[in-house]
């Protein structure tokens, strides 16, 4: 009876598992298509109509003199300006830019990339070197010094010279980190201006498109993107993972004196600020944007023909000036974008390599101090973890920016 | 948030080093016991004046303007392509010349406002038909563009 029971149960679980793993599967399987729905189609080369006739021919010179015309005509002084004043992208001439993005010319030098990345971290490692010395000399004067406390040496005396010890660490831990966090407050600034000049062109682009539904749908949006979003993250989120990070020294000072607790409030708070605004508005602004696009694009087709006797211009694929315009906007939308998510990359790209090496410096530290024991190790390990919130405050304005550039960009898709 | 964050590590800071150099025994206790009273008032201060006070609107935002010169220029591209079309329509089907203006909207889909046509040549009509010429004229591009005309 036990053996059948035991079989039984045995059976069932198999079941269990194997229902629960078609489950996995199947969910996966339809994530995938989801997100296959709203890809792009195609790369350049393939998404290039290829001209079999005159006619269409006309038609896609006809679309290059009216994009260069309609480039012209765009009001993009303050854009440049800004650029100007980035490293990367001092004197890049923007509209050429953005017509090589349009015609597939432009291309990313991945190797130099790589190169660039790596050379950046070795250079933030290798600043980083004489402050590893100093934490390492600390944690192991601290260490001997304990080792004497039960000699000859007075309790109180090893007590002070730990403690002295672990505050002068403390000093050079946080002379790195000021660096690092002002890298990361000068991103979230840097990525809000990058909104208020980008988004303004993207909506006006998107209204020429034949987005209207959309873009008075993304008007509000991006402007609490810009503004609320923002404005929450650098004035409450990220202060508040510097409150955490300083509360993680400060817990372990002394034994009498915890803030433990303190510091895992400001946690929670922080994690749940970050979800609701990663979860709210993404989910919200993606629905709304998809179905807005889709209307427009219902509408777009439904006006070609609601005036009677509209005579196609050229080709059959651009059978109306107004679709000419629409198409040539909507290029250089897509191009805009293309462009703002180069430049989100470029700006986000120097304080996550920044976090990376403190973090490596960090957990390097607490590793080569753990044998010396004391207080030193412990600190530097969960400073390490607790600087993660602030990256990750960072990332999240990131990602939110850069799932609004990716709903604009993608709604043309849909129209047409 | 700085002086917040400025005060509690202070606090901190000096309760730490007193605690260290205060001697055992109940003075040492009573000392240490004080000073975490402080820092438990230091910490939850500045919850207390949070609900006190009327703020701001945290989420107020600033409206984003659009590029209206951009828009101008589009509706601008499509009038002059319309007017040419116009003077070849009027040109093959009623063989009359014509001057026209077309007025585009600067919104979604720029649709037509109206056209204003000026007929510079009637050809081989006579003086009498022109009248009729220009009310038929006006028919025609009111119902192939479906926006008012003007045709004088």
């Amino acid at each position: 009876m036990n053996f059948n029971a035991t079989l039984v149960s045995r059976i069932r679980y198999t079941a269990k598992k194997i229902k629960r793993r078609r489950r996995i599967f199947l969910l996966a399987l339809l994530l995938l298509f989801i997100v296959a729905m709203f890809l792009p189609m195609g790369s350049n080369e393939r998404g290039r109509v290829l001209a079999e006739s005159d006619e269409e021919e006309a038609a896609l010179e006809q679309l290059g003199v009216t994009v260069d015309e309609l480039l012209e005509s765009l009001d993009t002084s303050e854009l440049e300006a800004y650029l100007d004043t980035l490293a990367d992208f001092k004197d890049v001439p923007l509209k050429e830019k953005l017509s090589s993005l349009i015609t597939g010319d432009y291309a990313l030098d991945y190797s130099s990339l790589g190169e660039s990345v790596l050379h950046f971290v070795w250079k933030e490692a290798e600043t980083m070197l004489p402050a590893f010395a100093v934490i390492l000399a600390v944690a192991l004067l601290c260490g001997v010094l304990n080792s004497l406390k039960n000699g000859f040496l007075h309790s109180t005396m090893s007590d002070i010279i730990n403690f002295v010890g672990y505050i002068s660490v403390g000093a050079v831990v946080f002379a790195c980190l000021v660096d690092v966090l002002n890298g990361g407050f000068s991103a979230v600034s840097n990525m809000k201006k990058q909104m208020d000049l980008i988004y303004p062109i993207l909506l006006t682009l998107m209204a020429a498109s034949g987005g209207g539904v959309s873009a008075a749908i993304y008007r509000p949006a991006v402007a609490f993107m810009s503004g609320a979003i923002t404005n929450l993250f650098s004035t409450v989120v990220m202060p508040i993972a510097v409150v955490v990070i300083v509360l993680s020294f400060l817990g372990n000072l002394n034994e009498d004196v915890r803030t433990d607790k303190l510091g895992e409030f400001f946690k929670s708070v922080s994690k749940w600020i970050i979800g609701l605004a990663l979860g709210i508005f993404s989910v919200f602004l993606s629905v709304q944007g998809i179905t807005a696009a889709q209307y427009d694009g219902v509408s777009l087709r439904a006006a070609k023909y609601v005036i009677s006797g509209s005579v196609p211009i050229v080709g059959g694929f651009l059978s109306g000036g107004v679709e000419i315009v629409v198409a040539g906007s909507a290029l250089i939308k897509n191009a805009l974008g293309s462009f703002a998510l180069f430049l989100l990359f470029g700006v986000l790209l120097r304080p996550v390599l920044l976090f990376t090496a403190l973090q490596l410096f960090l957990r390097l530290s607490a590793a080569a101090t753990e044998p010396a024991g004391g207080k030193i190790s412990a600190f530097l390990s969960k400073l390490a973890g607790d600087t993660g919130y602030f990256l990750a405050a960072i990332l999240s304005v990131g990602f939110l920016y850069f799932i609004t550039l990716l709903l604009i960009i993608f709604s043309t898709g849909v129209m047409f | 948030m700085k002086a917040y964050v400025l005060s509690i590590a202070g606090i901190v800071l000096v309760i730490a080093a007193i605690s260290i150099i205060s001697p055992s025994g109940k003075m040492g206790k009573f000392i240490k016991g004080t000073g975490r009273l402080f820092i438990l008032v230091v910490m939850v201060a500045p919850f207390a004046t949070l609900f006190g006070e009327k703020k701001d609107s945290f989420f107020r935002t600033e409206e984003m303007s659009t590029d209206e010169s951009y828009l101008l220029r589009c509706a601008q591209i499509l009038s002059e392509e319309d007017e040419k079309e116009i003077t070849e329509y009027l040109n093959e089907t009623f063989s009359i010349t014509a001057e026209v203006k077309v007025f585009r909207k600067d919104t979604t889909g720029f649709p037509r406002e109206k056209i204003e046509a000026k007929i510079t040549d009637f050809g081989i009509i006579g003086q009498g038909g022109h009248i009729d010429k220009t009310e038929d004229v006006r028919k025609a591009l009111e119902e192939r563009y479906g926006c008012e005309a003007v045709v004088s």
